[in-house]
């Protein structure tokens, strides 16, 4: 981020003022920048800070609640701020912080086909989630927004230090984001009609589409669920549903930001999406278009490093900057356990694979948390250290500067990810609920193909993930890239593999057509499309420009196009399954990643392009190579080493006594 | 049951994780190479019963074209090597959730929000909507909001704290202390808060626990139970099938109980008269002599503490007996996977 003259890395870390005692705020947010942290994140919750008879408090009453205070003394310490005045901010608060009295309202809670509200069983209390269509709902967040905005506008950098303000909080119609969960509020049956109008036009073709007989507009109602065999006019009625609660959630957030920059004028806009995003309606590019940094939640255990992989590829993949909202260091009470360990490998893993900022989330404890770096007080726990150095190092070396030299782009189609939540068959146990539990989002769809040869809404992961293992196993860098990113994410790829069966997205089939006619190369298949995403009859011109595979044959095409296209890392790893990633500028590679995300302890062998020292960060341990490295590496972790260049043999010769090492290349 | 203030507070990340290792399964170590059974089988019927998708929790999706009916569940569960199974119709979560979200969100209590929701899942379950493998005939009655006060009135009553604190050896491991306010768990906190509420400690339970207990009922609520031991042995008390176990560590002081309600010595008498009428047994070669005036005895000591009202009376079973039997039933499954047998 660049604030005047000055270039900002984005490494921050949380501390909640309205849970710490006030005489806390100064140790808490020393204690922040003793970490090397720049910027202290806080969410402003709107439901402490409202009082019961509609007045709000903002330190009049309780100093605790004084963000004006704390918001000036973290800008006295040399801090900016990073601010999350929500609606929604969870942060394990009852209601997720929203006051009670607009939880309860009936006219802002989402409805299901029955019009019961939706409870989410959140603890201590289940509550019902607000309908984000519902026009009440936004009339008091804009109340809201309005007084957070008195405390908030005169401290916007550079008269104060927000230099961040994020909209709303993980995207996911507060975890009740089950595909025909939600929402026949009126508001939103309103609204969907309104979709259906604009995109059919007409009536006639709103019944043809969906194969029913509707009279008027209001008629046309939300499916409830996709028959195990439906034929394809019942599909796209339930496509049109999965594609309007996308709509939904991005016309919430386009609301709420605008609301913010009209209160705050054009201050970054922040959004983080939680776990699961596989199984979402929205894609993380579509939330990118909409605020200036979108990014990823991560909650992982230290076995679950190829998640924590997975995920963050798809995220440098589709979005301008991967950014770690919520890199979670401690846990809630009611996750599953985390160790510290848990949060310090999933934070190395995050790096290996290309966050470039992140927010320690917590920094500092607090109530409903456990294993901040340090306690309510202020005080140092063990694992602070650790963390320290790993953002010492982060700083030294500039990595949110940093590349990753990435090639090969394994394209996610939005259409088929539509499909797989059509058919998901367990109610409100959703897809992203499935993709947590290691399930995957897809595994509860319908097993029924629709007319197609295969069930494509469940094989095409399988033919992403054949591809993705081929890649992995022969060396090669690849992100994931969501089917609806911009164009410029395509940029630094040479190498696009994407699924493509009987139907498929007319503007992505172009979009790889034109990839492969500007010089890139393109696998798709295993089939050719003949249908559009709405299942109409339509042309894919221009087939022959690329290369049509079966996903059986993943290793073995891979395999010719390593050496074809010189794909492979440099720094290969053996025994199979240990991966490498290397951050490079200008001047050559800084920082390199070890990762074993198997549970064996072992010895490494990395291959190197030159004579190189590897130092670990944490351990300082250093292992020199003249072509190779050989480095233990305990089960499911992740090493960090900064990079130093030795001299080469024809080096040493010309100049005997130069035979320390080079400084950081 | 909490209160929607509940605070949680005073862990790190390497107390809480203890705190929780005290309730997981035991792993012992595999004698065969066989891997023990992982992940939840569930499988969705259409509505004239056949499989329309299935899946196992770990594992992803899973194509099960030999499925007729539910008899086939248990066969599926083995054959994926799964722990458990579920099959349901679809449609049913759907119908879980609309039935129950009016009774959830007519409390305001957590616990009565999900005896709410198992309600249902119990209705749906016997309007054979959903079926489990393996099944449970023995269903533990569910029992009423209600009853769950009561039996907390017992534990913990209104306006008081109840204390878990353990050493491994001089150092404080882990703690458990809670807090009962306007009815309600208010707060749920960990060694920091003890440390920080009582100062530096010597390091030896049986005389640190005055400190403590005096601490806390002084900054936090008037204690109502506080046990103090070290780990280990708070950790094989949890898991030991013995009677007289927990009166046995009590009387040795490897567990000290302080202060200890009425319903405490009870508990302990009772589990004392167990283990000696069983000991009894064994010596006359099975003339339950002393047994026979067990129970008199028992129910003359529970009548003396007349305010105590019986905890597994109004749930309609025992808490602590569950827990144990389920530890035990776990690690006994968890052997059995592997093909290992304890001498019982």
């Amino acid at each position: 981020m660049q604030l005047g003259q000055q270039q900002l890395p984005l490494y921050s870390g949380a501390v909640h003022y309205f849970r710490l005692k006030p005489s806390a705020w100064r140790p808490a947010l020393e204690a922040l920048k003793s970490l090397g942290l720049n910027m202290v994140e806080t969410y402003v919750p709107w439901g402490v800070h409202e009082l019961r008879d509609g007045s709000y408090d903002f330190g009049q009453y309780d100093p605790q609640k004084d963000l004006g205070a704390f918001l000036d003394l973290a800008h006295s310490l040399g801090l900016v701020a990073f601010v999350r005045p929500g609606p929604n901010i969870n942060a394990e608060l009852t209601y997720f912080g929203l006051p009670r009295r607009v939880v309860f309202d009936g006219a802002c809670q989402a409805r299901s086909a029955r019009g019961n509200p939706l409870p989410f069983v959140a603890p201590p209390r289940m509550f019902p989630v607000p309908s984000f269509a519902s026009e009440r709902f936004f009339e008091e967040v804009e109340r809201w927004y309005a007084q957070v905005a008195t405390i908030l506008a005169p401290r916007v950098w550079p008269n104060g230090p927000i230099v961040l303000v994020q909209v709303d909080n993980e995207a996911a119609f507060y975890f009740r984001d089950a595909p025909y969960d939600q929402d026949h509020h009126p508001d939103a049956l309103q609204k969907y009609a309104a979709f259906l109008r604009e995109r059919y036009q007409g009536l006639p073709e709103l019944n043809l589409a969906h194969g029913s007989q509707c009279v008027s507009w209001e008629e046309a109602v939300p499916a409830q669920r996709c028959p195990p065999n439906a034929p394809h006019t019942a599909l796209r009625r339930s496509l049109d549903l999965m594609q309007f609660q996308e709509h939904l959630l991005a016309n919430m957030l386009e609301r709420m930001r605008d609301s913010l920059r009209e209160l705050l004028g054009e201050l970054p806009c922040v959004h983080n999406v939680p776990l699961g995003e596989a199984g979402l309606p929205t894609t993380l590019a579509r939330i990118d278009r909409i605020v200036d940094i979108n990014g990823l939640d991560y909650y992982h255990k230290q076995q679950h490093l190829a998640v924590v992989k997975e995920r963050t590829l798809r995220l440098v993949g589709s979005v301008r900057f991967p950014y770690a909202p919520e890199l979670g260091i401690g846990a809630p009470p009611w996750f599953a356990p985390r160790s510290e360990a848990d949060s310090l490998q999933t934070l190395l893993c995050a790096c290996a694979f290309g966050i470039r900022g992140l927010n320690l989330y917590m920094a500092v404890d607090r109530d409903r948390w456990y294993g901040a770096p340090f306690d309510e007080l202020g005080r140092e726990r063990s694992h602070a250290g650790a963390l320290r150095r790993v953002i010492k190092a982060l700083v030294r070396t500039q990595f949110h500067d940093l590349t990753r030299r990435v090639e090969v782009g394994i394209v996610l189609p939005k259409e088929y990810a539509r499909l797989s939540r059509a058919t998901h068959s367990l109610g409100a146990l959703s897809p992203s609920l499935l993709a947590i539990a290691g399930a995957g989002p897809n595994a509860a769809c319908l097993q029924t193909p629709f007319g197609f040869e295969q069930p494509v809404q469940i094989v095409w992961t399988d033919f992403v993930e054949r591809f993705a293992r081929a890649l992995a196993r022969a060396g090669v860098p690849y992100v994931y890239v969501e089917s609806d990113a911009d164009e410029a994410r395509l940029r630094d790829l040479r190498l696009l593999i994407s699924p493509t069966y009987e139907f498929a997205d007319t503007a992505r089939w172009t979009r790889l057509v034109e990839f492969a006619q500007r010089g890139g190369r393109v696998l798709c298949g295993p089939k050719l499309p003949e249908l559009d995403a709405a299942l109409c009859a339509s042309q894919f011109p221009n087939a022959s420009a690329l290369q049509l595979c079966q996903p059986a044959e993943a290793d073995q095409l891979i395999e010719t196009l390593v050496t074809e296209l010189n794909l492979a890392t440099p720094f290969i790893a053996a025994p199979a399954g240990v991966e490498t990633a290397a951050h490079e500028d200008g001047a050559g590679v800084r920082l390199l990643f070890v990762l074993q995300p198997g549970a064996a302890s072992i010895s490494a062998r990395i291959q190197l392009p030159e004579p190189m020292a590897l130092t670990d960060v944490l351990t300082e341990d250093r292992y020199e190579g003249v072509d190779s490295a050989t480095i233990p590496i305990p089960g499911h972790s992740c090493r960090m080493f900064s990079c130093e260049r030795l001299p080469t043999a024809a080096q040493r010769t010309r100049a005997p006594f130069a035979r320390r090492s080079q400084p950081p290349c | 049951m909490l209160s929607a203030n509940l605070r949680v507070t005073g862990y790190d990340a390497v107390s809480w994780m203890r705190l929780l290792s005290l309730f997981e399964v035991q792993k012992s170590a595999r004698s065969n190479g066989e891997s023990p059974r992982h992940g939840i089988l569930v499988l969705v019927e259409d509505e004239h019963g056949a499989a329309c998708a299935a899946f196992i929790s770990d594992r992803g999706s899973i194509a099960v074209d030999d499925y007729c009916s539910r008899a086939d569940l248990g066969r599926l569960c083995e054959l994926h090597h799964v722990q458990r199974g579920v099959a349901l119709r679809i449609g049913t979560i759907e119908e879980w959730t609309e039935r129950a979200a009016g009774q959830v969100l007519a409390s305001d209590d957590y616990a009565a929000q999900w005896l709410a929701l198992l309600q249902v899942a119990r209705e749906l379950e016997r309007e054979a909507m959903l079926c489990f493998w393996p099944g449970h005939e023995g269903h533990l009655p569910l029992p009423t909001p209600q009853m769950l006060n009561k039996a907390l009135d017992v534990i913990l009553p209104d306006e008081h704290a109840l204390a878990i604190v353990l050493w491994e050896e001089t150092e404080l491991w882990s703690a458990l202390l809670l807090r009962r306010r306007a009815g309600q768990i208010d707060l749920i906190a960990g060694p920091e808060l003890v440390l920080d509420v009582v100062g530096p400690l010597g390091g030896d339970y049986r005389r640190d626990h005055r400190a403590v207990s005096r601490a806390i009922s002084a900054s936090v609520a008037p204690l109502q139970l506080g046990l103090y031991a070290q780990r280990r042995r708070f950790e094989r008390l949890l898991r030991d099938p013995e009677p007289g176990a927990w009166a046995k560590a009590i009387a040795l002081r490897d567990v000290i109980i302080d202060p200890a309600p009425a319903y405490v010595h009870v508990a302990a008498g009772a589990d004392a008269l167990r283990a000696t009428a069983r000991k009894t047994g064994e010596l006359f070669g099975n003339l339950d002599l002393v047994s026979s005036l067990v129970e008199p005895v028992a129910r003359f000591a529970r009548e003396q503490v007349m305010h105590v009202a019986s905890v597994s009376g109004l749930l309609g079973f025992n808490p602590l007996q569950v827990l144990a039997r389920k530890l035990r039933s776990d690690e006994r499954g968890e052997r059995g996977e592997r093909g290992e047998h304890r001498d019982q």
